[in-house]
């Protein structure tokens, strides 16, 4: 059941200019890496897009982590209750872990971050990835920790229907691909894969199960 | 499962968010509880018995036919 407060309806049109500036940003670099006459795989591009689409959403969260009464007013539906400390707190890993899973599929990339820092060499930006992967790990770990039950079937149901969804495409695939009859793939194309199926059934599961 | 939680949850007064509160979980859990969406686990099945001051089965309907075992 979603419940349209003013709060609500003051976060669905802040989500909405939210995500059209880092849309924005997230496009116009791919246009002008496409006008420069670069060649921008189809990885890339789809990496790019999830991370402008993990960016604004986790922007959204981590914005509305900062105003505990329309948290309060989306997670309860009611515009008088506050959200408590501890969902305040819950609200700002999640922001922070869509954050980071933005800048993880960003940076292979454009390790430069849209020419923000120097380049950096190969070996600093893996060190990087390593360590913001191991950050986001330990958040999304305490995220599971603090999840009730009904939040933890839906990643169970999350895993295994992305486990599914995932193992039957890459078998045909590396079949094809063993047989001569399809092109190879890069562990990259088949990470940023598995990423777009994962949160697809993410969606779908969320959906489903009316927790949206 | 059928259950009445809505009813019961209604006839107090009490939003979701209250109930979820009252049980440890976020609202989006009871509306799938009272929705059938999610089959609660038998601990807070308990829970949600002893919050409403009821008997499991007094709140709970598994529909057991007796091909599923059931002795009624």
């Amino acid at each position: 059941m979603t419940t349209k407060t003013p709060s609500t309806l003051v976060f669905t049109i802040l989500s909405v200019i939210v995500g059209a500036v880092i849309g924005f940003f997230g496009f116009s670099y791919l246009f002008d890496a496409w006008e420069s006459g670069g060649t921008v795989s189809s990885s890339d591009t789809l990496a790019v897009v999830l991370a402008v689409l993990l960016a604004g959403q986790g922007v959204m969260v981590l914005g509305l982590s900062f105003a505990r009464r329309s948290l309060g007013a989306v997670i309860s539906g009611e515009e008088q209750r506050s959200a408590t400390p501890a969902q305040v707190a819950r609200y700002r890993m999640q922001g922070a872990v869509l954050l980071l899973a933005a800048l993880l599929l960003f940076m292979p990339v454009d390790p430069t971050l849209l020419g923000l820092i120097p380049a950096p060499p190969g070996n600093t930006v893996m060190f990087a990835i390593v360590a913001l992967l191991a950050l986001q790990s330990l958040l999304n770990l305490r995220l599971w920790l603090g999840s009730d039950e009904f939040d933890r079937q839906m990643i169970a149901n999350t895993s295994a229907v992305s486990f599914w969804a995932t193992q039957v495409p890459i078998f045909l695939w590396g079949a094809g691909e063993r047989m001569g009859v399809l092109p190879g793939l890069t562990t990259w194309d088949i990470a940023v894969a598995i990423m777009v199926i994962y949160l697809m059934a993410s969606s779908y599961i969320t959906m489903r199960h009316g927790a949206g | 499962m059928e259950n009445r939680l809505r009813v019961l949850r209604a006839e107090r007064g009490w939003s979701q968010a209250d109930l979820g509160e009252q049980i440890g979980v976020s609202r989006q859990a009871v509306n799938a509880i009272e929705t059938g969406k999610h089959d609660p686990s038998l601990l807070l099945a308990f829970r949600i018995a002893q919050v409403f001051g009821a008997r499991l089965e007094d709140i709970f309907d598994p529909k057991l036919s007796s091909s599923d075992g059931a002795t009624s």
